[in-house]
């Protein structure tokens, strides 16, 4: 908390509103500049968030709606949602992510914390992102979905996706990355490949 | 025995949606009983539903604006305001009532599009913001019935838009009353019956739960009645007004953009969670400025409508408006949370407040009571829908 981590995944992802942000973005050696979210998910970014219940998901809104949100275009005519068409894509990842819930037109509240977690997945899946940041994406939610996620998260890299997951957890971050950068402070004070990352090396950076 | 237990639970389930439609036939049975019949009489629903329009189109506005966990103070006064510009443009400048109503409702975007500029580029409380409009708007209202007091409008044209009937298809002598108005019930009876006949069978192909046959059946059944008894009730005087048609008009609209359309998704999931929203590329700003618009706009409608009923503007037209418009939402399920209520709901909550008091009047019942009784309605309807949200329904 307070290193700076989520500021600096949402100012990419164009939401720096309040926040003192310098520096230049480049995806792909462009330099691009995003004036809002809507900007950021065009250039093909998708951002899921460590506070699913505040800024990820809207709880009152059934499965259905929350996975197509960020990308409803793509399953609508002239403006006008084609509810097959969205029922055939939320059916799709509720089966791909084992999301366990009695319908897709259940209401997110009514879910677990694991099921939320996949659903708040599903929706960024959905935009295909070419970069996809996970904040924190196995924070509080149990084992088992834990392993779901990190499968998925593999498979999507074997996929040619990049993913830039943020997380607190060492064990996670020495497990699941390619390369360790180290935030504290609202500063990057430390690259590592994942060759010399150990926990210590991290830690040192971060206190540093 | 299982048909009785399947209606219990549907009941149960859908207490809220339910709920409504028949609170609406309680009260409207209850009056017809009460004034031996006097109530339901074609003379009376066709007034009742005139009354009404000015209030419903403003409803339906404020509903996206509650959506969004807004709200607008200004639009009473502002359609007072605007049907005043109308009158003035009209009686003075002579202009014809086809190149004032548009106008009227341009300025009426403009009026929307400049509190949503207040509320999302210096951030001001939707409710401060719109108390001053209520302020600035009574003021503009006051000073363009200065010299004149009340204008009176000679429009044919124009005053047949809160007063007029649509004209009935000639040659068809030989069908009782109003032809065209039986023919569009009939109309829309077969539609709605058509659509949900579909609408049930996509459903059971993926799987979703449906309503069991025969309380659908009972549903179908029910609902034509009602459509079927309006239409002949309202065939049997003059036919359907143009308020009325007016009225439908924009509820259909307004039904269609926010339940099938990228438009409306845009908007619940603002008033659903504005930060996920924002993330998930739904621009807020932009929103608040269309909510706001569609509202001025159907300020700028609603004080058309009732300008054109009274014939005339007057020093306090639009007085209270706002607050009629904000209880109908209210009683027709919207939330002050954000991101729930239909815009079918808050036809029904006008319907509902609108048959209060013009059964009351009917009765002959003082108009302290009827404050009284209309203020008790609305409580019971919010107290009815936090007591459902908490059972978690």
């Amino acid at each position: 908390m307070g290193s700076g981590r989520t500021e600096l995944a949402l100012s990419l992802f164009g939401n720096s509103i309040g926040y003192q942000v310098k520096g230049d973005l480049y995806l792909n050696g462009q330099k691009q500049q995003f004036k809002q979210p809507e900007d950021a998910i065009e250039a093909g970014l998708a951002y899921v968030t460590e506070d699913r219940k505040a800024k990820g998901l809207i709880l009152i809104q059934d499965v259905k709606q929350n996975i197509t949100l960020a990308n409803l275009p793509e399953i609508a005519r002239r403006g006008v949602v084609d509810n097959e068409a969205e029922i055939r894509v939320a059916n799709e990842y509720r089966t791909s992510l084992n999301i366990k819930t009695p319908s897709i037109e259940q209401k997110v509240r009514n879910l677990s914390g694991g099921n939320q977690q996949k659903v708040s997945l599903g929706k960024w899946l959905f935009v295909k992102p070419n970069v996809l940041i996970l904040d924190e994406p196995t924070r509080g939610i149990d084992v088992g979905a834990k392993f779901e996620i990190y499968t998925l998260m593999n498979g999507l890299v074997e996929q040619g996706m990049s993913i830039i997951m943020i997380s607190s957890e060492l064990p996670e971050v020495l497990g699941m990355s390619d390369r360790v950068y180290v935030v504290a402070s609202g500063r990057i004070t430390g690259e590592l490949p994942i060759e010399e990352a150990t926990q210590e090396k991290i830690m040192q950076l971060a206190t540093s | 025995m299982t048909f009785f237990q399947d209606l219990q639970k549907v009941l149960r389930q859908n207490v809220r949606e339910y709920g409504m439609y028949i609170a609406l036939f309680v009260i409207m049975a209850i009056f017809t009983v009460l004034t031996d019949g006097l109530f339901l009489s074609p003379r009376n629903i066709s007034n009742l539903i005139n009354q009404m329009g000015y209030i419903a189109v403003l409803a339906v506005g404020m509903t996206l604006v509650i959506v969004i966990r807004h709200i607008d103070l200004s639009v009473g006064f502002l359609a007072g305001f605007l049907g005043a510009i109308a009158a003035i443009l009209m009686v003075q400048q002579g202009l014809p009532a086809v190149a004032v109503v548009p106008l009227v409702l341009v300025l009426g975007v403009i009026a929307g599009l400049i509190t949503a500029f207040l509320i999302v580029y210096f951030g001001i409380p939707a409710f401060v913001a719109t108390l001053a409009g209520w302020l600035i708007y009574r003021g503009l209202l006051l000073q363009a019935t200065m010299g004149t007091g009340t204008i009176i409008i000679p429009n044919a044209d124009f005053n047949a838009i809160g007063n007029g009937f649509i004209p009935d298809i000639p040659g068809l002598d030989f069908i009782p009353g109003h032809a065209l108005t039986l023919l569009l019930g009939i109309v829309a009876i077969v539609f709605f019956v058509l659509g949900q006949i579909n609408d049930r069978k996509r459903k059971k192909t993926y799987g979703f739960e449906v309503l069991p046959g025969a309380i659908f059946a009972l549903k179908l059944v029910f609902i034509s009645a009602i459509v079927g008894l309006v239409a002949w009730v309202m065939a049997s005087y003059n036919g359907i007004s143009w308020t009325a048609v007016i009225v439908l008009l924009v509820v259909g609209v307004y039904h269609f953009i926010t339940t099938r359309t990228v438009l409306g998704r845009h908007i619940y999931a603002v008033g659903g969670n504005p930060e996920a929203a924002d993330l998930s590329g739904v621009s807020v700003k932009k929103i608040t400025y269309v909510v706001f618009a569609s509202m001025g706009f159907l300020t700028a409608l609603s004080g058309i409508l009732f300008t054109s009923r009274l014939q005339s503007a007057t020093t306090t037209a639009g007085t209270l408006f706002e607050l009629d418009a904000i209880a109908a939402a209210y009683v027709g399920g919207v939330s002050a949370a954000g991101g729930v209520g239909s815009i079918i709901g808050s036809l029904i909550g006008a319907l509902v407040m609108a048959s209060l008091s013009n059964g009351m009047n009917l009765m002959g019942i003082d108009i302290s009571i009827q404050y009284i009784a209309r203020g008790a309605v609305l409580a019971l309807a919010v107290i009815f829908d936090a007591a459902n949200r908490r059972r978690g329904a």
